[in-house]
């Protein structure tokens, strides 16, 4: 039995895991004394936190030195000057505090709020373009790359994404210990230092700041500057072909500086222990990201191939493998897969030239999907009463639980698709598809149109068994056909995955296995309406890539 | 056209209006009233001086008030104080220089202390040497485990330290692993 990692028992303590993990979680506890234990010391020692702040810091951290101010007659204050001075009137408020406030101190405040009031208008094309560089990397499953970090007087490499924890845990450099506590000073994510979600998150949180985004060769450049905090001023490039961030750059107000870029190579070896490799890459540091179309150089036909073999054996549907092209060669990489599956991915990919295929252990536990509780129920009486409805329509508890497990794991196999089929169309975007040849554009379409085909077969079969069931609890299903038919079978993909993601939201709503904002009674009509849209946007997107394979054809 | 009934429409408004702000205003003070104790220690913790840390946590409820007033909705008020808070906190100190921090010097306080003589002495030890792991622990470790303290949630606290929520869980997972140690110890 594998073991639980400590930040997963505390995620699980702290209810911050998903749902579904989180019934994986408790399954395992019931099963494994260890884990119970450590889990028991884990809630132990946040106890003594608790202890700590109420007997440490509550008693001993210094009271405040004068009366708290009568915050009514302050309210006033604010309220008697015209909404768009308020900001200017507090600002005055707190430039005669009390008796107490040096002066130097209440000027300093001041300045301060007039900047977080009157700088704080972020420009609208740098926050945009984050939001879509976001939602770019976002769905994809997080690769190890090995990115170089570089200061004015120190270099270091290290391994970033796949497996965040025992990346961090690796790094034995002192230089990258040096640069960690730099990246902290910047309130800057150590975890994922190159990506476009840390500098939006570091970008969002300054209270004032300047934005610029200009255009440098094939790469857009957002830099931002500000007042607030340590870093004076952040510059991300994002390559303009799929947004991936390729450089980045720190400068701090004491002008130490550090650069972050992507290494050439596929990633060398991480240092973790239990790491397996396949094939032996270079655990030096290799030199400096080189042009684009080095990176690119490896041909897409080549991916699709590999794509399409790892299709073969089933491994796109929900193992965490990622394909990549990596300085001419197709870098597929894999986090804590099973040895057997190694195998088989290992027999489809290795005759294969230029293709690297590495595993890396993530030391995490991961329950195999059949170790599913059944579904928990969910917080609110409406829900409550509506799955004793539920319940009662399918003939009681325990065919209620029974067909819960059923539908989670059918929704669970119907993602594993939607995503797949997501990944392939973000792969290849019309753009890059039109510089495959017409053998490969074939292929490509099949197994987009395969996907399709597959959650048209399994949203029809988990509508079979809830539809009476949601229309018996007053469900009715309303659909419009989509207002604008999608350009692409790669858009029409999208619509998919946004529709299946839906559904999978509802259901697990319905069924207790998650939280969520709709009101009970609109449950079964939306849960229908969604089911239904999966179906028609599946069938759509059968018929483009089918389409598209005639129009190849010729 | 000015007619008896529009007035009395105006009238029932802005009586509405008036009932809107006071509602307001009293939800704005009784969060003061709880929380601003929790905030005044956080931002001493954050290195300002009291009398800073007292105006700074008083500034941040009338801001609230402000952004509520204007409007916005905000779901976690408490989550967004703390945000706000430590935004502020750190504008501040960066303004004083890193030379000037406030230092409470907590471990004098404790061991000046007189102890209890039921069980006082090996509980300030013990206080003692949890406090020395939680000065141990990075910056943002510790920034994490007090925030998480004052009951935000990782996505939360994600927020107020301009990190990932998955940068939360690392760091509060090291810190509690060290903490552990201590506590263990």
């Amino acid at each position: 039995m594998r073991h639980m990692e400590d930040e997963r028992l505390l995620r699980y303590a702290d209810g911050e895991l998903p749902a579904r993990e989180a019934r994986q979680v408790r399954t395992h506890l019931e099963a494994c004394w260890e884990c119970r234990a450590e889990l028991e010391e884990l809630q132990e020692t946040v106890k003594e936190c608790v202890r700590y702040r109420k007997s440490v810091l509550q008693e001993h951290l210094p009271p405040p030195p004068a009366p708290w101010a009568d915050i009514y007659r302050q309210f006033e204050e604010l309220d008697a000057v015209p909404a768009g001075s308020r900001w200017g009137r507090m600002a005055r408020v707190l430039a005669f505090p009390a008796r107490w406030v040096p002066a130097a101190i209440a000027a300093a405040l001041v300045c301060g709020l007039v900047l977080y009031e009157w700088q704080d208008t972020p420009t609208v094309e740098a926050a945009a373009l984050l939001r879509k560089a976001v939602a770019a990397s976002g769905e994809r499953p997080a690769v190890p790359r090995r990115v170089r970090l570089r200061t004015s007087r120190q270099q270091a490499s290290r391994v970033i994404g796949g497996a965040p924890a025992a990346a961090v845990k690796a790094s034995a450099d002192p230089a990258l210990d040096d640069i960690e506590r730099m990246f902290e000073r910047a309130n800057y994510s150590w975890d994922d230092p190159l990506s476009a979600r840390s500098f939006q998150a570091w970008r969002e949180q300054l209270p004032a700041k300047h934005d610029e985004v200009a255009t440098i060769d094939d790469c857009y450049r957002i830099r931002t500057t500000t007042e607030a905090g340590e870093v004076k001023e952040a510059t991300l490039k994002l390559r303009m072909a799929d947004l991936q961030p390729v450089e980045g750059r720190l400068e701090f107000r004491d002008n130490e500086w550090v650069e972050i870029s992507e290494m050439v190579e596929a990633p060398a070896e991480p240092t973790v222990p239990d790491a397996v490799a396949s094939a032996g890459l270079p655990a030096a540091p290799g030199p400096v990201q080189p042009p684009v179309a080095a990176r690119r150089a490896a041909t897409l036909g080549r991916e699709l191939q590999v794509m399409a073999a790892l299709h073969q054996v089933g491994a796109d549907l929900g193992d965490p493998i990622e394909v990549t092209r990596a300085a001419g060669q197709i870098l597929v990489s894999g986090v804590g897969i099973a040895p057997e599956r190694q195998r088989q991915i290992h027999g489809a990919l290795d005759a294969m030239p230029d293709v690297l295929v590495r595993f890396v252990e993530p030391g995490e536990a991961v329950p195999p999907p059949s170790e599913r509780a059944a579904a928990e129920v969910a917080a609110s009486g409406e829900v409550l009463s509506l799955h004793a409805r539920l319940a009662e329509q399918v003939g009681g508890r325990p065919h209620f639980e029974q067909l819960s497990a059923q539908l989670l794991d059918a929704s669970e196999a119907m993602m594993s698709r939607a995503y797949a089929l997501r990944r392939l169309a973000q792969r290849f975007p019309p753009e890059s598809e039109r510089e495959l040849g017409a053998r490969e554009r074939r292929l490509l379409r099949d197994l987009g149109r395969e996907h399709a085909s597959a959650l048209f077969t399994q949203s029809a079969a988990m509508e079979k068994m809830l539809a009476p069931v949601l229309v018996s609890l007053g469900g009715r299903a309303v659909t419009a056909p989509r207002a604008i038919q999608p350009a692409s079978w790669q858009l029409g993909a999208e619509d998919l995955f946004h529709a299946a993601r839906q559904m999978e939201k509802l259901l697990a709503m319905i069924l207790g296995a998650a939280p969520g904002d709709v009101p009970a009674g609109e449950l079964p009509s939306q849960l229908l309406a969604a089911m239904a849209r999966v179906r028609t946007d599946a069938e759509a997107l059968e018929r483009l890539t089918a389409e598209d394979i005639g129009a190849q054809g010729r | 056209m000015l007619t008896i009934e529009s007035l009395g429409d105006e009238f029932a408004g802005v009586v509405r209006q008036k009932r809107a702000v006071a509602k307001l205003q009293q939800q704005v003070a009784q969060l003061f009233e709880e929380a601003r104790e929790d905030v005044y220690r956080y931002l001493l913790t954050l290195g300002l001086y009291p009398p800073q840390a007292q105006e700074a946590a008083q500034e941040v409820f009338l801001r609230l008030y402000v952004t509520l007033r204007k409007g916005e909705e905000i779901r976690n008020p408490r989550a967004w104080i703390f945000r706000v808070a430590h935004n502020l906190g750190l504008k501040i100190r960066a303004r004083e220089g890193a030379e000037s921090a406030f230092d409470p010097d907590l471990e004098a306080r404790l061991v000046s202390t007189m102890p209890d003589p039921e069980c006082g002495l090996l509980e300030r030890e013990r206080a003692l040497q949890f406090h020395r792991a939680v000065e141990g622990l990075s910056d943002q470790q510790r920034r994490c485990l007090h925030l998480r303290l004052e009951g935000l949630r990782y996505p939360e606290i994600g927020s107020a330290l301009g990190i990932s929520t998955s940068a939360v869980g690392e760091f509060l997972r090291r810190a509690i692993v060290r903490l552990k140690k201590a506590h263990c110890e």
